[in-house]
């Protein structure tokens, strides 16, 4: 592959890249906005979701705009490990927030 | 291979610790306190919120077009990416101002309740590690103007850009959480 077919490919990366982000954020507020308007349930589903965009778009960044996904892979694992975990404990406080309270209240 | 250098690596782990700490603090007192936290979601400008995501977003595409260019040798191009991001962060800064600004008129401050200290400490606490990345971004430029950086030797450049990228990052957690989930 020529070099300026190489960086005509890597500038479509980046630039598709930028929107998909934009476009993630775009959504995960019209998701919660609409959900509001509707039940706790809703609330819930649209939550969970928002934390899976959250995921999304940390793994775009990662791989994409620092470029990890062709770099170190241990620094690579620990980032994307930290956009699955936090997200996830995240979704967990919104979807069992009493389980949470139960595990950190001490009994009297 | 390594972006950057592995000092600004361990950097940024132990920064997004400290941040992964307070988003779990936030978990924790929002599931203590849910009436509380829907109620402090509401009163905050979501547009600020929005904006300053979309400024960091495009900081971040920025930042990666300077190191592409730094990689083809495209010294001038990638000062030119450096600049941007720069201007990117002050408006960020100019945003997170306003905010304050409106919040203090509606009477909001950091003793309001648990919510308005969590978000105070945190969004205060990012800004200062937006500063912090600016000042980076402004040493690179420097440094690039002295012809440091070359398409083979540009580690410096690429460190100031990872650490600018794990600014972003953080704010794509915080973002959601204060301004988003109910």
């Amino acid at each position: 592959m020529s070099s300026s077919c190489a960086e005509k490919k890597e500038n479509k990366r980046l630039i598709v890249t930028w929107l998909a982000l934009l476009v993630l954020t775009s959504v995960s507020v019209v998701l919660v906005e609409t959900a509001t308007a509707y039940s706790i349930s809703s609330t819930v589903i649209s939550g969970v979701l928002v934390c899976f965009v959250i995921a999304l778009k940390g793994q775009l960044v990662i791989d994409n705009l620092i470029g990890l996904r062709l770099a170190n892979k241990n620094i690579r694992r620990v980032m994307l490990s930290y956009f699955y975990v936090l997200p996830l404990l995240i979704a967990l406080g919104i979807a069992f927030p009493d389980i949470i309270v139960s595990m950190t209240t001490t009994d009297p | 291979m390594i972006p950057g250098d592995i000092a600004v690596w361990i950097l940024i782990f132990a920064e997004i610790s400290e941040f992964a700490l307070f988003f779990i603090i936030f978990i924790v007192a929002k599931a203590h306190h849910p009436e509380v936290f829907a109620e402090g979601v509401l009163q905050l400008d979501t547009f600020s919120g929005i904006s300053n995501t979309f400024i960091l977003l495009t900081s971040s595409f920025f930042i990666a077009k300077g190191v592409q260019a730094i990689r083809l040798g495209r010294v001038k191009e990638s000062q030119k990416w450096i600049i941007y991001t720069f201007l990117c962060g002050a408006a960020y800064c100019c945003v997170k101002a306003w905010e304050y600004h409106v919040n203090s008129q509606r009477g909001i401050g950091i003793e309001t309740d648990l919510f308005f200290t969590i978000y105070y400490y945190l969004t205060f606490n990012h800004l200062l590690h937006v500063m912090f990345g600016m000042c980076g971004l402004l040493w690179v430029y420097l440094r690039s103007r002295f012809n440091a950086y070359s398409a083979e030797k540009h580690e410096g450049l690429e460190a100031a850009a990872c650490y600018w990228h794990m600014v972003d990052l953080a704010w794509i957690i915080i973002f959601p959480l204060l301004y988003v989930l109910i």
